[in-house]
This record gives C-alpha cells, sequence and structure tokens, in this order.
C-alpha cells in the first residue's frame, strides 16, 4: 500500500468513492437484517432492487469507461476503429432489450429473465480479464469478441426487466411510484459513479485485467443481492402463465444463440450498420401504416411522436462521444494531474445524481404557473444545450492553443452542458 | 410519452424510442470515427473541427425544434387527451 502522503488525485478519488460504496453497502445490509418489511416508506424489494441494480451498472459501467481505452492501447484498433467499435457495442445494448423485454414478458417472466441475463453479463465481464498478448493478431481477441457478446445479450435480459419489477412491487394507483422509480434511478447513477472511479483506477493503474475483474466481482455481487433477496419481492415477476421446463431451456437457448450471432456481428460494424438501416426503414414504414389508420387527432399525435423520436440520433450521437472520442481527448490532450482519463466518465451520473432533483422541482415550479416548456420545447433545449457544450470545449481548447494541454475545466463544463440537455430530455421520454 | 400513441401501439413506440437512441450511438460511433480522419488516428485539431461542426448543426436543430415546436405541440392535442393508467 501507497503511503498516504504521496497519495495522487487518482488514490484520492478512488478512495473516496471506496468510503461511498462502503456507507450504501452499510445502509443496504441494515435494510437486509431488518425485520420490519418497509424501509424509509418502501417495501424492501425495491432496496432489494436497487443494489442489484447499482451493481449491475457498476459493471457496465466501469466497463465500458475502460473499452475505449482497451481498444486502442491493447488490441491496438486505429481511434477512427476504436471509435466505431465502441458504438457498435454500445448501440447492440440499447436494441436487445426490446427483445428481452418482449420475451419476459410473453414468457419467461422478469424475475427469471433478470437471472439469466445476470449470469450472462457476469460471465461476459469476467470474459474481458482474458487480456491475452494484445494486437489484433492475438488468438485472445476473439474471447474479446465473445465478452462483449455475453454483455450485448445479458443487457438485454436484464435492463428493462429489472426496471418493470419496480414497478411491480407497487399496485397501478399507489402514489409511491414515482418516488420509487427516483430512488431506483439513483441506484442506477450511484453504481455508474463509483463502478468507473474504481474499476477504471484499478484498469488504468494496475492493470486491464484488475479493472475487468472488479466489473466481474461486481455483476456476481449483484447477482447475490438478486437471488438471495427473491422472497423480498412477494411473488413481482413471475411468468405470466405456468411455464414448461423445456420451454424455458428453449428460451434460454434462445439467448445462447444470440450470443453467438451478436459475437459475429460485432466483429463487422458495416453489416449492423445496414442492418439498422433496413430495419429502421421497416419499423418506420409500420408505424405509418398504422398511423394512417388512426382518426385527425391520434394520428396527429403520431405524428408528434415520430417527430421527437427523429431527433433522437443527433442528440445521443453528440452525448455518447463521452466515453469515445472525448475520453481519448481527454486522455492525450487534457491537463488532468494522475487522474486517469476513464475516471472522467464518472463526472455525468455525479451530475445527475445532483441535478435531477433541481429539474424535477423546476419543471413542477413552472408547470403549477403554467410556464412548463412542452415536450418539442424540451427537446430543443437539449439540442441547444449539447451543441454548446462542443462549442465551449472547442473554443477553450483553442484559446488556450492547440499546443497547450487543454485546462480541466473544460471537460467539466463540456460534461455539464451535456447533462442539463440530457436531463431536458429524458423527461419527455420514458423513464428506465 | 407512450400516453400520447393508442394503448395498443404503445410498445411499439417505445420499441421505436429505443430503437432511435441505439442509432444513435452507431451515429455516435461514426462521429467518433471521422475524428480519427483517414488515417485513422485522431488529432487535436481535427477532433475540433468535428466537435465544432457537430455544435452548430446541433444548435442550428435545436432552433429549427424551438420554431416548430408550437406546431408540433398542438398536434399533441393534450386537452382532448384522456389519462389512463
Amino acid at each position: 500500500m501507497k503511503d498516504m502522503a504521496l497519495w495522487n488525485e487518482g488514490d484520492w478519488i478512488a478512495s473516496i468513492a471506496v468510503v461511498v460504496l462502503a456507507i450504501f453497502l452499510a445502509i443496504g445490509g441494515k435494510i437486509a437484517i431488518q425485520k420490519e418489511p418497509e424501509f424509509a416508506g418502501h417495501p424492501k424489494g425495491l432496496y432489494m432492487l436497487f443494489f442489484a441494480e447499482m451493481w449491475e451498472r457498476f459493471s457496465y459501467y466501469g466497463m465500458r469507461a475502460l473499452l475505449i481505452f482497451y481498444l486502442t492501447k491493447h488490441w491496438l484498433f486505429s481511434d477512427g476503429n476504436a471509435n466505431l467499435i465502441y458504438g457498435a457495442y454500445t448501440s447492440l445494448v440499447y436494441i436487445t432489450p426490446v427483445l428481452g423485454g418482449y420475451l419476459a414478458d410473453r414468457y419467461l417472466g422478469q424475475r427469471k429473465a433478470v437471472l439469466f441475463g445476470g449470469l450472462l453479463l457476469a460471465i461476459g465481464h469476467s470474459l474481458m480479464a482474458v487480456e491475452g498478448t494484445g494486437g489484433q493478431t492475438d488468438p485472445a481477441i476473439n474471447v474479446f469478441w465473445g465478452a462483449l457478446a455475453f454483455i450485448i445479450v445479458g443487457s438485454g435480459f436484464l435492463k428493462a426487466n429489472i426496471s418493470v419489477m419496480v414497478g411491480q412491487l407497487y399496485s397501478l394507483t399507489d402514489v409511491r411510484r414515482d418516488g420509487a422509480y427516483t430512488v431506483f434511478y439513483m441506484g442506477i447513477n450511484l453504481g455508474a459513479a463509483v463502478g468507473t472511479i474504481l474499476v477504471g483506477y484499478l484498469g488504468e493503474t494496475i492493470g486491464w485485467g484488475y479493472g475487468f475483474g472488479l466489473a466481474g466481482i461486481g455483476m456476481l455481487a449483484g447477482l447475490v443481492v438478486f437471488v438471495l433477496g427473491k422472497s423480498a419481492l412477494n411473488g413481482a415477476g413471475e411468468a405470466p402463465a405456468p411455464l414448461a421446463k423445456s420451454r424455458e431451456w428453449t428460451l434460454y437457448g434462445i439467448g445462447l444463440a444470440a450470443v453467438a450471432v451478436c459475437w459475429a456481428l460485432v466483429q463487422y460494424q458495416s453489416v449492423i450498420q445496414n442492418l439498422l438501416v433496413v430495419s429502421g426503414l421497416g419499423l418506420l414504414g409500420y408505424v405509418l401504416y398504422e398511423t394512417f389508420k388512426l382518426d385527425k387527432e391520434p394520428r396527429e399525435r403520431m405524428f408528434a411522436i415520430l417527430f421527437l423520436i427523429s431527433l433522437n440520433p443527433l442528440f445521443w450521437g453528440l452525448f455518447e462521444q463521452a466515453g469515445g472520442s472525448m475520453s481519448l481527448f481527454t486522455d492525450r490532450y487534457v491537463d488532468r494531474g494522475a487522474t486517469p482519463a476513464s475516471l472522467f466518465q464518472s463526472i455525468n451520473p455525479i451530475y445527475i445524481i445532483l441535478l435531477a432533483p433541481l429539474f424535477a422541482a423546476l419543471w413542477q415550479w413552472l408547470g403549477k404557473r403554467g410556464k412548463e416548456p412542452s415536450a418539442p420545447a424540451k427537446f430543443g433545449l437539449a439540442l441547444a444545450q449539447m451543441g454548446l457544450a462542443n462549442l465551449v470545449l472547442v473554443w477553450g481548447a483553442e484559446a488556450y492553443g492547440l499546443a497547450a494541454m487543454t485546462p480541466v475545466i473544460f471537460v467539466f463544463l463540456y460534461y455539464l452542458l451535456a447533462t442539463t440537455g440530457e436531463l431536458c430530455l429524458s423527461p419527455v421520454g420514458f423513464r428506465q | 410519452m407512450n400516453r400520447l400513441a393508442p394503448s395498443y401501439l404503445a410498445s411499439l413506440i417505445m420499441g421505436a424510442w429505443f430503437y432511435m437512441t441505439a442509432v444513435g450511438n452507431f451515429v455516435a460511433g461514426k462521429i467518433g470515427e471521422a475524428t480519427g480522419g483517414h488515417g485513422g488516428e485522431m488529432s487535436k485539431d481535427k477532433l475540433l473541427e468535428i466537435y465544432e461542426m457537430f455544435g452548430w448543426i446541433s444548435i442550428g436543430a435545436a432552433v429549427v425544434v424551438l420554431l416548430l415546436s408550437r406546431i408540433v405541440k398542438s398536434w399533441m392535442h393534450l386537452d382532448t387527451l384522456e389519462d389512463r393508467k
């Protein structure tokens, strides 16, 4: 252990993250062993899901913070290719929950879907730790593609379904539902912040395998919480109809087949691009077909929805530079002292934890006066702030000269504006 | 937002929303790829050039969206929207 007097910024940030995590785990332990079925007005099941999801996000965002550096520094992809692989991977991570949600709603039930997804994720994160010798000619890179595929499909089974289970703990008219989702949302961001810091710290200062290994351990901890806490669910998330063993195993088989498909897909990003275009056009055609069957008012509502949805790629296309090109920029051109570059990925979830309550209060305050911006206006504000984030970074970097290291304040300003943009957008879409 | 869609289309709209978010992530990969230029190696001025261009594109889009927001809001017909829980 390093003498405390010699600790640098990175050491301190990681230590603070450990302390914060320990405090939350202590509170979680207290809730787990207490006899009362509720804590702070919410059922124990909510806290069980909070910690399971906290650990899952810990592993997911921790791994993601390291990914662009693992691609460029270990597997030696060019910056351009690394960004493309990163984007292809995260896009698949967003698509699979749609399919996983469907399978859980129709057949499997959310609890078993989350369990299966969690297992796949734990396998995926553990496989990430298999480093091999590095470079794209190393056969171990196939294990790496497999690790990504396990995480893609695992997220598909877990992500949407664990959110649905939060709602199932309450009756449809229970006024605590919104509050429950706020608590759950905080667990997501807490896991994202702490996971990014600890996984990033270990991965960049000690070795890739240590960082990814910690992500794997985090996911296992989430699974343990989920399995041990089953009784707190009071039957939430069970299959809609009795599930025959043979059908259950068929569904798991489909999951494993999907891992194989994703293993191949993630290596061929242009195929993913074509699939996105073709299925996107198909989806649009189908939605338009349904839309034109409607009467005037519901039809126009569908147009409003389509208008808002069509803006998503621009906003997220810029926002998601964070873990890609923005990480590389921070690593190479920012005066960041001894702080590992991946740790900067924790700024967004920390800002969310701090600012989400302020924004919720602001919308409520404006709403009472009849001045809350409409959904499309909020979308416009989100795009304006995301654009401004880009420009502030550019102006800041240019003001200090291209030859000089850019002061870290501009990275913080960039993420601040990106986060306030995100907070204008999230109430418009779906709370997940 | 799925409140705006007829109930039998709610899941489809939710799926479409995530789909377009996924597309956004892929677009992010393409924009990131562009910061690498032709050779694939990122440079500071190339990255700033791309960031500046997309910064203005996003602000331009924001202006258009804000100008259209009244019309789009009227399409939402919030006054006649029944709340279903």
